[in-house]
């Protein structure tokens, strides 16, 4: 996971699987980038392989968060086996979610 | 001579009494007895040699036995040569002459290279008929040497000149005055001759170091008249200092006399020859002050040079060493070893390095490196060795193998733990985890190992035995045996938890560990030499032990290899535990998880049900999935499948919370899309830290001979749909997951399910299911029950479940529930 910084705008590259393995170092990783306040997280699953209920709970969780505390937060969404895992629970409805990282205004 | 020839016995010979011969012959010998040459009267038939005492240096030890003999014999060595000149002095009567025959007289204490010209004259008798011959011989020696002399500075002298690298002189004596050739001053720096040269001229170029000695050796010549022959260096009209050779004869006889000479410049050579010599100095102090030993030897071995270190090194003083030969210190010698190493080192050129061994003095010995080359040293065929002590070096290297070696000793034994700790590492029941320390043991730690785990409840002990076969494979034996028939020093370390280690096994050791007189032979075949018990002790148990048995007596245990297998046992005992524990885990799981689903699958009339759950594949945790079916009102019928976050007790907590929620308000909501909403309402007033789970509700109401289906999606997979005829596909619309939102979206659909048609109800571990970074997927789920159609609930649940191991290759990583439905022909009411 790499953590890109700018302006105010904070960019979570995820890689690999998101599941009940990699959860908390996500939790852990959001933890620390909310208490910067930034404007905009964006969490970005265009590399990502694979997400579970774990990982959708991070996800969830962010989302949450944002709306608890005013900021946004976009995700940038990623290979069908993620898009999937969004429409089976309307996720896509409720969060932010964009095709690409460059989309973002 | 007189006197001998009065005492000879002449009447043996041809010539018979003196009184008897003739006038002439004694008119002859008369002669040659006063001559002062060396003369020989040769008389008669058989020539008999009659000569003078000026004959006798000439004649040396032939004397006197070649007085009175005849010349051929007296002469044999000459004969072949002078026999036809005297011969023909017989038959013509003319006198011949034979010059300058090369003779040894004796000279000086010594025989010495003379020569002689012989005159051959006729003798006559008194009828005048040559009757012998008269010989006289002058010697020429001083002539023919001369002439030689001469014929030799000729021809250096017209070598000289033809080289051209020669200048030519002429000096007069009396007035210094010199004649030369252009060479000659080109030589002493003047390109251009001189008009004229002087002794006093070229003194003044000899270098003042040398012109002392010039000019000594130029007297001394002048006053004996011997040659004159010098090396000097000269000072060239251009300042340059060089060599030259300078080369003088003096001619007498004329009223002038002269000097005639050549003159070379020879710095060339000099400078060579001073570049050998400093080469030689610089070999000599190489040599000498070497920290190597160096001997400079023979062909044959022999020591022509050594150095001060060779005989520091091998004890010996160099006068000893000298009288020596290679083989007398250098004890790895073979025989041709030297021829050997001259073809090679004569080829290539090349040194050559060879290891040795050198002998003291005082009889011991060290290893060495030897550099062999070629000597250069004008001695002919010589072999130079530089030697060096490898005795540090050889302590270093084995020192450095020491070391190598317990770095790979340490490397594999971390290998060996890193390995069995991995290995150990997964979850496996008590028998799985005996047999694969067993396993892990062999060959790498030892030929034999058992494992040994004593149950507490049935005072058995569990046994993995594992062992080498002839064809290297490892069999691994699983046994029980009473306690009683452990063998002694297995229950000693159980009840102890102190290792024990046997370094070497004797017969007698042998029977006091053996349990049976089987087992003595078994113990006998196997050959054990050495083992180690270690306790398996966990948790501050002593609950087993390892045994590592070795039959090959050049690697028994040690402290060392105890230290290793303590560290093994420990990893293996907390594996042996974990998978006691997990064995007792998993069994609370199971029994946890079952509480969860229904205990019974209700019979419904009209539709055949199968259920699969497959919990994380041998999980031990309770996983999160569940499903229920269950009759919510008369003739209507609920299914659930549904999936909770996470694992283990809190999930079973929410799991149930879901499911009595689901089962309250199904008996009083009848759409599913409501039912959901009141779940979600529930979990959000329970606010389980952004847990949340996803449901598929459905109803199920029989229909005019059929089913009606009515179910709503809470975030979870949507039902597949089988058709009698085999077409298969997903139905109804996705839902919002349960607990986050409190404005979540259901949606209730409708299916008419007809005799033969199937509904399959699946959680997210199905379609989840991975095999390198793919996942099995809706369109698999699809395909799989498109293949089933005609198959009953139990067969369609079955392939479905089976396709879903063959894709993730065995087990799952995820829980995983399938609920199949299927309508079969009834009369039920409609």
């Amino acid at each position: 996971m790499e953590v890109l910084e700018e302006d105010g705008k904070v960019r979570l590259l995820l890689s690999g699987d998101l599941d009940i393995a990699t959860f908390e170092k996500l939790t852990r990783a959001l933890g620390e980038v909310e208490a910067r306040e930034p404007g905009l997280i964006v969490l970005d699953l265009s590399n990502l392989d694979f997400i579970d209920s774990s990982g959708l709970r991070a996800i969830v969780a962010a989302d949450a968060g944002a709306r608890r505390d005013g900021h946004r937060v976009v995700v940038v969404e990623g290979p069908d086996a993620v898009r999937r895992v969004f429409r089976h629970t309307l996720l896509d409805k409720r969060l932010t979610l964009v095709e690409d990282a460059d989309s973002i205004e | 001579m007189v006197g001998l020839i009065r005492s000879a016995e002449w009447s043996e010979t041809p010539l018979g009494d003196i009184s008897g011969w003739p006038r002439s012959l004694k008119d002859a010998i008369g002669v040659c007895l006063d001559s002062a040459f060396p003369s020989f009267v040769w008389w008669g038939e058989d020539l008999i040699q009659f000569y003078n005492d000026a004959s006798l240096d000439i004649l040396r030890t032939k004397h006197p036995e070649a007085f009175a003999k005849p010349a051929k014999e007296a002469w044999s060595e000459v004969w072949p040569e002078v026999g036809h000149l005297v011969e023909g002095v017989i038959e013509t009567g003319r006198a011949v002459r034979g010059d300058d025959v090369a003779m040894d007289p004796e000279r000086n204490g010594g025989p010495e290279r003379a020569y002689f010209t012989f005159s051959y004259g006729p003798l006559r008798d008194g009828e005048g008929r040559v009757a012998g011959v008269y010989v006289t011989a002058i010697e020429t020696t001083a002539r023919v040497r001369a002439e030689r002399e001469l014929r030799r500075s000729e021809e250096r002298l017209s070598l000289a000149l033809r080289s051209g690298r020669m200048g030519d002189w002429s000096l007069d004596l009396a007035t210094g005055e010199a004649t030369r050739s252009p060479l000659h001053d080109r030589i002493f720096g003047y390109e251009e001759m001189l008009p004229e040269w002087t002794y006093e001229k070229f003194l003044g170029h000899i270098h003042p170091e040398d012109r002392e000695r010039v000019s000594a050796a130029f007297e001394r010549s002048r006053e004996t008249g011997e040659d004159l022959e010098f090396e000097c260096r000269i000072v060239r009209a251009d300042g340059a200092v060089r060599w030259i050779w300078a080369l003088g004869t003096i001619q007498r006889g004329t009223d002038r006399p002269r000097m005639f000479g050549l003159v070379n410049d020879i710095t060339g050579r000099k400078n060579a020859e001073a570049e050998v010599r400093r080469s030689e100095e610089r070999f000599r102090l190489l040599f000498e002050q070497a920290t190597d030993a160096a001997f400079v030897h023979d062909l044959e071995g022999r020591f022509i040079q050594v150095n001060e270190r060779a005989c520091e090194s091998l004890g010996y003083t160099r006068e000893e060493l000298l009288s020596m030969k290679v083989s007398d210190v250098e004890q790895n010698l073979v025989p041709g070893g030297f021829a050997e190493l001259w073809t090679y080192i004569s080829r290539t050129g090349l040194p050559k390095k060879v290891e040795g061994v050198h002998r003291r003095k005082d009889g011991s010995t060290f290893p060495v490196e030897v550099n062999v080359g070629r000597f250069e040293g004008g001695e002919g065929r010589a072999i130079l060795a530089l030697v060096r002590d490898l005795t540090g070096r050889k302590r270093a290297e084995s020192e450095r193998e020491a070391a190598l070696e317990r770095e790979r000793r340490a490397r594999r034994q971390i290998s060996f733990l890193a390995d069995a700790s991995r290995r150990l590492a997964s979850f496996l029941d008590l028998e799985e985890s005996l047999e694969r320390t067993a396993r892990l043991v062999v060959p790498r730690v030892a030929e034999w190992c058992v494992v040994d785990v004593l149950e507490e409840d049935s005072h058995e002990h569990r046994l993995a035995v594992s062992f080498q076969r002839e064809d290297e494979s490892v069999e691994v034996l699983r046994q029980k045996r009473p306690d009683e028939e452990a063998p002694e020093p297995v229950r000693e370390v159980i009840r102890s938890g102190e290792p024990r280690l046997v370094e070497s096994v004797d017969e007698e050791h042998l029977r006091s560990i053996a349990t049976s007189e089987e087992h003595l032979q078994r113990l006998r075949r196997f050959g054990l030499e050495s083992y180690v018990i270690t306790p398996l002790t966990a948790r501050g148990r002593t609950f087993g032990t390892i045994t590592f048995a070795r039959n090959d007596p050049a690697r028994r245990y040690d402290e060392e290899s105890l230290s290793l297998l303590l560290n093994f046992s420990d990893r293996a005992a907390l594996a042996i535990e974990n998978s006691r524990l997990y064995g007792r885990q998993r069994h609370t799981a199971k029994v946890l998880q079952e509480s969860l689903l229904p205990a019974e699958i209700p019979a419904v009339p009209g539709l055949e049900v199968a259920a699969r759950f497959e919990p994380l594949g041998e999980g031990v945790e309770v996983g999160g999935d569940f499903y229920d079916l269950f009759e919510a009102s008369e003739g209507r019928w609920s299914v659930v499948v549904g999936d909770v976050l996470g694992k283990g007790p809190e999930a079973a907590s929410l799991t149930s919370l879901v499911r009595h929620t689901l089962r309250r308000d199904a008996r009083a909501e009848e759409s599913p899309s409501a039912v959901l909403g009141s779940l979600n309402a529930a979990m959000l007033e329970e606010d389980r830290d952004g847990k949340f789970c996803t449901v598929l509700h459905a109803n199920v109401r029989p229909d005019s001979g059929g089913f009606e289906l009515e179910f709503a999606s809470g975030g979870h997979p949507l039902p597949i749909v089988l058709r009698d005829s085999g077409e298969a596909e997903e139905a109804g619309r996705h839902g919002t997951l349960l607990g986050v939102y409190d404005d979540p979206e259901f949606f209730d659909s409708k299916v008419r399910l007809e005799p033969g048609d199937t509904v399959v109800l699946y959680t997210d571990g199905v379609t989840e299911a991975r095999r390198k970074g793919e996942i099995f997927g809706e369109e698999r789920v699809v395909d799989a029950v498109a293949a089933c159609a005609g198959r009953s609930a139990e067969g369609i649940a079955e392939h479905l479940e089976k396709k879903l191991r063959e894709f993730s290759g065995g087990e799952l990583e995820d829980d995983a529930a399938i609920l199949v439905a299927r309508v079969v022909e009834w009369d039920g009411i409609g």
